[in-house]
């Protein structure tokens, strides 16, 4: 597989270097799942990579082999540039200390003060009593938290236990931040804020970020770079642009349909027949992102004679261009549909041709 | 009730606390560590030693599985070496730690337990090691059900110390039975359960209270 950004090979483009990493889980009954089956990753330095894939494809001992919290069965793991697979318990524990984590379900320990809680990520890396305060009250001022914090964290909500999680993984400094479901349990809204002050953290600190989550949503909210995983193997990776608009595999695609909002009715679905009918109408799924998604797609068709009727469909941002996925039912001269579909491949859209239907498929209700 | 016999009723509670407090501090010098031991011990907890732990597990589950009454008896080789003599309320002080000390060690070890798996894996992924994970995460965060149970002990300790004064242990339940039971003096026997039920009371509400304030897992303490 070709790493993630090809021309930028030197070794410090690269924060995280897994090689042949595998883990072998032996269930109670005999039987072993591989939960890793050989992976071999680059991690960029200073961006934000998002691994996704369904639930038990392996994410979760992905992330955890990257600061050996899971140690591999085998293979390397380079992280800023040292090898923690060989490294002895207490190097390991220092090597720790510079690679911060964030939960799905925080974490935080219920009786200490929230101000408690980001300090014990400094006690446990053994800095002076008298420098922990002033970077406490640092991280709390970055995360928004300076008024709660002689609160306890039963006294939160979600999201301010995330900021609490994201200000301890913070404050020593750490060079890498690792994300394990870190929205999964907050709401559309907190879920975006915490989004957005992981945006913050990568920019303003250039913190590299690897994050894990079963949601299209926050990789193409946060994420520059998308790595998709399935049973314990990468099928895919790449900047999220360029994945989101030419999924080249299979389950990247079914994955993408519910964020995208183009998953095709059922009603129309039960009626889709793989050869074209007279007076019918073809289906198409249309993906396009940036200027393309932008430009006057519909009124092109209709200047090529054809009427594109919308069934289902969202324009949304995509880090800062416009990411457009709609399904749409063509009519019209056939060549002609043939031939629009051409150019408009030609012009960068992802367009897959779902099928025929007769008209009063799409027409009716 | 004369004034010989509120002076031994005086003398009886005096014994009686030592025996409770004695017991309990050794005994919880003991049980804690034992207790964390028996709960970070097992195949993939943090410091597994299974075999130790199944081994110490049997003790602990023999003890607490004898009756006390024959632990006292069986163990008094014992309490003649460590004290000397065999009646008494030093002597007593023996058999009451060494039947505390299996219960408060699964006391903390289940409490230990409880504590969320998610906080062990957030202190090793922020460089913890085995030490720090004991003293800045398990022990402050199990602190309110080690209390609870550390309250309990001492109850069933002041229940115990009554027991041991049936073989000349001194302290309340030696009185109750010496004077209430063997020469009918039902006010004696009344003062004597009155006295218990106010310390295990006193006991029982002292504990709970800290308790309380210790845990911060609800809104509102």
């Amino acid at each position: 597989m070709d790493p993630i950004v090809t021309g930028q090979d030197a070794p410090d483009a690269f924060m995280v270097r897994l090689a042949g990493i595998t883990k072998i889980f032996h269930g109670k009954d005999g039987q072993t799942v591989a939960a890793l089956a050989g992976i071999d990753l680059n991690i960029l330095r200073g961006g934000i990579t998002a691994i996704v894939g369904p639930s038990g494809a392996g994410k979760s001992s992905l992330l955890r082999a990257v600061n050996v919290l899971e140690r591999p069965d085998t293979g390397t793991v380079n992280v800023g540039g040292r090898d923690l697979t060989s490294l002895d318990d207490e190097s390991l524990r220092r090597a720790r200390q510079s690679i911060g984590m964030i939960f799905q379900h925080f974490n935080l320990l219920a009786n200490r003060t929230v101000a408690g809680n980001v300090a014990l990520s400094l006690e446990l890396a053994g800095w002076p009593t008298a420098k922990i305060g002033p970077r406490v009250a640092e991280l709390l001022n970055l995360v928004g938290l300076t008024d709660k914090a002689t609160h306890y964290p039963a006294a939160l909500s979600g999201g301010q236990k995330q900021r609490v999680g994201i200000a301890r993984a913070l404050a020593p400094n750490p060079q890498l931040l690792l994300c394990d479901e870190a929205t999964s349990a907050l709401d559309p809204e907190t879920t975006r804020q915490i989004l957005a002050l992981i945006r913050k953290i990568n920019r303003e600190l250039g913190l590299t970020v690897l994050l894990i989550t079963h949601e299209m949503a926050v990789v193409r909210e946060v994420a520059d770079q998308v790595v998709v995983l399935e049973a314990g193997r990468i099928i895919e990776q790449g900047p999220v642009a360029q994945v989101f608009a030419h999924p080249q595999h299979q389950t990247t695609r079914c994955f993408l349909l519910g964020e995208t909002g183009t998953e095709l009715p059922p009603a129309l679905a039960a009626r889709l027949l793989t050869t074209p009918i007279a007076d019918g109408a073809t289906l198409i799924r249309l993906h396009a992102v940036g200027e393309l998604a932008a430009s006057p797609l519909l009124s092109d068709l209709g200047a090529a004679g054809i009427a594109a009727r919308l069934i289902a469909g969202r324009v949304q941002p995509l880090g800062d261009r416009p990411f457009a996925g709609l399904i749409a039912a063509l009519t019209g001269n056939v060549g002609a549909i043939d031939n629009a579909i051409h150019q408009l491949r030609a012009r960068g859209a992802e367009i897959e041709v779902l099928g025929h239907v007769a008209t009063d498929a799409v027409t009716a209700g | 009730m004369s004034p010989q016999m509120l002076s031994l009723l005086a003398d009886a509670t005096v014994q009686t606390l030592l025996m409770v407090v004695v017991a309990g501090v050794l005994a919880t010098l003991a049980g804690v560590p034992l207790g964390l031991f028996l709960a970070l011990s097992g195949a993939g907890d943090l410091l597994p030693r299974p075999g130790l732990q199944r081994a110490i597990g049997l003790i602990v589950n023999a003890t607490r599985s004898t009756p006390f009454i024959i632990l006292v008896v069986a163990i008094v080789p014992l309490t003649r070496l460590l004290t000397g003599t065999s009646i008494g309320t030093a002597a007593a002080t023996v058999p009451l730690t060494l039947a505390a000390i299996p219960f408060i060690a699964r006391v903390v070890e289940s409490a230990v337990r409880e504590v969320d798996h998610g906080l062990l894996d957030a202190a090793r992924a922020m460089g913890a090691g085995p030490g720090q994970i004991v003293t800045k995460i398990l022990l402050p965060e199990a602190r309110a059900g080690i209390v609870r149970g550390l309250t309990l002990a001492a109850v069933n300790l002041v229940g115990y110390s009554a027991m041991v004064g049936a073989v000349g242990g001194g302290g309340l339940g030696d009185l109750g039975i010496r004077y209430g039971y063997q020469r009918f003096m039902p006010e004696m026997m009344l003062a004597v359960v009155l006295i218990l039920i106010i310390v295990v009371q006193a006991l029982q509400s002292g504990g709970e209270a800290l308790a309380r304030r210790l845990d911060k897992r609800n809104p509102g303490n």
